[in-house]
């Protein structure tokens, strides 16, 4: 039975991943209504200078709890200092035009960070292990549970709460929301759109991320990680539906509960299973469970 | 290296300097004259062929006459594959690494036949881009001859291309019985230096009796669970090891394994849980490059290897420092049933402390069994062209190297190793053994190594399939 609850726990853990990635693509898609193929590795840099950082400054330079922190905000850092050069320089000169450039430019993005990490970083995966190690287990019966999880999936619902208050309670979210909804409209209200656009895109970076920065200490930072994590982001949105906060968390959920009961229960065909909802969920609902 | 080019190495050389002199001056004459030519020299060798897969040779003297052909003053063009990007360039490197070594070694020693080796790599990737990447190379290259590919998805498609564009080929890896015995079941111009898959499945088998059961670590009948990679490696590992098991231990009970896609799962939480659930005695994964990296951080975390006892075909598969001291120790890890760098021992077995060393000073990273296979395959492309050369009296067709690399053996860092001529296959003792830490090294190691001959866990080559072979054991049998 206890078996059980480590089910649940994985299935929130892999939600809680999917969510931090799907948000911040999520974010971008709102507002700006670009499909940032890039985005994968963009969370595949911040697992990278994650675990740059880590290697080769060491874990002692950051005692106790600075070790959970300062690591992956720096990768967030750099991911979203990423994000300021590349949307005024990349995507900006593309919003007038028809989609496929815009699918194009992202997608050739991914291909040149694809190539970077192999130059910056070399070819063998980074692997970190004392930060996923330090937090020890948690005892549910005579069953462990790493306890770094259990810090995975706080932080899918911190930052899941972070962006809600950030959207729907401040100033700057309904401004953000307004310009999503009309751009002229908000523009002719006095709303900089340019600097709007470009702060979005930031903000959905560094979400992407810090989320490849948490990552990193449980996985590995490998080439080709992004492009994974980009094809399971897509499931999500088309489940929950594009540009929607709610859908990609909700989205998140039922793909990591699905993917839980699927390796349980029909480990042959556990990806079949998601690829099949998102397939019901096109039929059934195109614009997915959430979307305008 | 090689047995047969190791006889009569001073005739040989003197044929060879002969040969490098006539092209300096062959070469000279064509660039005045306009055509290229290499004066014969009549030669007796000494050529030893081992019989049926036994160490039993058969020796003859070839008399090279008068009918010498020139030997091209262009440089070799050798392709080769291997994962240079993701997870699996945990294998490929290595594999590169090999070749390059042995490459250059005979460049600096004059190339073969006077002929230096100009290596053209590209990527191993998906069956598809692989296959468009050879075909680069045979068609826009016009490469002379090929060496690599580590998996076994990739040796099936490209073996095939190779037969028809008759391209001289030595796969490292890509060990899949299929290639033989499916997609290319009657090889001429490819052969393959790692031990088949089959072994390596019957390797892990035996080893689990022999270090786990016999030792009374796990059950006579024990409950095994597993996690393989999902295309044809993961599950012909599955297939044999089981089957292997079932046919020592009747009474074994196979649990429902796990198959995620070859690195496309990086949280491997789920099939850990699912693994756990079963509450089996034994756990058997064939995951490998990044992917076994992931897993088994993630499976210490959830205690899987205080639960059951592990038993893997290649932890040690990527360059020996990738396992950090984080992995548990009294556990069996593989190395593909292939090689440990530190087996055979380096005083006992110069020729392979010579190898760790060399390779280490170069690469500053241990060998792999993937470098091993790779420097071995370079110098049987050498030894078999040179011997060849000397049967025919001049630079030789792949048509003639072939026959000459169906009787090839020779002794390389792992030890013996021979061609069978029936499959083109490579065989070698098979290796495996205990994970543990040595103050020695600053990673996991083999703390005791366990090498099986390799007729015990590979089909005798009467048999059709390695499979009918393993059906043929009669229950309760224990190689």
């Amino acid at each position: 039975m206890l078996i059980y609850i480590i089910f649940a726990l994985n299935a929130l853990l892999f939600a809680s991943v999917l969510f931090l990635i799907t948000a911040g693509l999520n974010i971008v898609y709102g507002v700006m209504r670009i499909i940032n193929l890039a985005h994968g590795n963009l969370y595949a840099l911040g697992a990278y200078v994650t675990a740059w950082v880590l290697l080769t400054i060491g874990y002692s330079a950051f005692p106790g709890p600075l070790l959970y922190i300062v690591p992956p905000l720096i990768g967030a850092a750099v991911v979203g200092l990423g994000g300021l050069i590349m949307e005024p320089t990349l995507l900006r000169p593309m919003y007038k035009r028809i989609e496929e450039f815009q699918l194009l430019v992202t997608f050739g993005v991914l291909l040149v960070l694809e190539d970077l990490f192999l130059l910056l970083f070399g070819p063998y995966p980074l692997s970190v292990r004392e930060p996923y190690s330090f937090l020890g287990v948690t005892k549910i019966g005579d069953l462990s549970y790493p306890n770094y999880n259990f810090l995975v999936i706080a932080l899918g619902f911190i930052i899941a709460f972070v962006l809600w208050f950030f959207l729907y309670r401040t100033k700057f979210g309904t401004i953000l929301r307004a310009t999503s909804l009309d751009r002229e409209m908000a523009a002719a209200m006095g709303v900089n759109v340019k600097a709007l656009f470009t702060v979005s895109f930031i903000i959905g970076s560094m979400i992407a991320g810090l989320a490849g920065g948490f990552i990193v200490a449980k996985d590995t930072a490998v080439l080709g990680m992004g492009i994974e994590a980009l094809v399971l982001a897509f499931v999500v949105m088309v489940i929950g539906g594009l540009g929607s906060l709610k859908g990609a968390f909700i989205g998140a959920l039922i793909v990591g509960v699905v993917r839980q009961i699927g390796t349980a229960f029909f480990p042959e065909i556990e990806l079949a299973v998601l690829w099949l909802i998102a397939a019901i969920v096109l039929t059934i609902k195109p614009q997915g469970l959430f979307g305008r | 290296m090689g047995e047969a080019g190791a006889t009569d190495r001073r005739g040989f050389l003197k044929a060879v300097g002969a040969g490098i002199g006539g092209l300096v001056i062959g070469g000279l004459a064509g660039y005045l004259g306009g055509q290229t030519t290499v004066q014969p020299e009549t030669i007796t060798r000494t050529v030893t062929t081992t019989v049926g897969g036994a160490a039993q040779t058969v020796t003859k003297t070839v008399t090279v006459g008068d009918t010498a052909r020139p030997t091209p003053t262009t440089p070799i063009k050798l392709g080769s594959q291997n994962f240079f990007t993701g997870p699996g360039a945990l294998l490929g490197l290595p594999s590169a690494y090999g070749t390059r070594m042995g490459v250059k070694e005979i460049n600096d020693a004059g190339g073969i036949m006077g002929r230096q080796i100009e290596l053209l790599e590209r990527d191993e990737g998906p069956s598809d881009a692989t296959l468009r990447e050879f075909r680069k190379l045979v068609l826009e290259d016009k490469i002379d001859y090929y060496i690599g590919l580590i998996s076994s998805g990739n040796t099936p498609t490209v073996g095939p291309e190779a037969e028809e564009q008759k391209i001289l080929t030595l796969f490292v890896d890509g060990c899949t019985d299929i290639l033989f015995e499916r997609a290319v079941p009657n090889p001429f111009y490819i052969f393959r230096i790692t031990n088949i898959q089959s072994s390596d499945a019957i390797t892990a088998a035996v080893g689990t009796m022999k270090l786990l059961v016999e030792r009374g670590l796990i059950p006579e009948n024990p409950k095994i669970t597993g996690i393989h990679p999902d295309y044809a490696y993961g599950r012909l590992i599955h297939d044999f090891y089981n089957t292997a098991m079932k046919k020592m231990l009747p009474d074994a009970e196979i649990l429902d394994q796990q198959f995620p896609g070859l690195f496309k799962v990086t949280d491997f939480s789920a099939q850990i849980t699912s693994m756990l659930q079963q509450n089996a005695d034994l756990a058997v994964v064939s995951l490998w490059g990044g992917d076994y990296v992931n897993w088994y951080k993630q499976a210490i975390g959830f205690g899987l290897f205080d639960k059951m006892k592990v038993v893997t075909t290649l932890t040690f598969g990527g360059s020996p420092q990738a396992v950090g001291k984080d992995h548990p120790d009294g556990h069996v890890g593989g190395v593909h049933a292939n090689y440990w760098f530190t087996n055979p021992d380096w005083e006992l077995w110069p020729v392979n402390g010579e190898f760790v060393k060399k390779f280490s000073e170069m690469w500053n990273e241990y060998p792999s069994f993937e470098a091993e296979g790779a420097y071995v395959g370079m110098q049987m492309l050498k030894d078999t062209i040179e011997i060849a050369a000397q049967e025919v009296g001049g630079y030789p067709e792949d048509e003639e190297v072939v026959p000459v690399m169906e009787r090839y053996s020779t002794y390389g860092p792992a030890g013996y190793i021979q061609v069978r001529k029936q499959n083109h296959q490579c065989y070698k003792n098979a290796v495996i053994g205990v994970t543990g830490e040595s103050p020695e090294y600053d990673f996991e190691v083999m703390s005791e190594v366990l090498v099986l001959p390799i007729e015990k866990v590979s089909a005798p080559a009467e048999y059709p399939t390695s499979k009918s072979w393993l059906d043929s054991w009669p229950e309760g049998y224990k190689p």
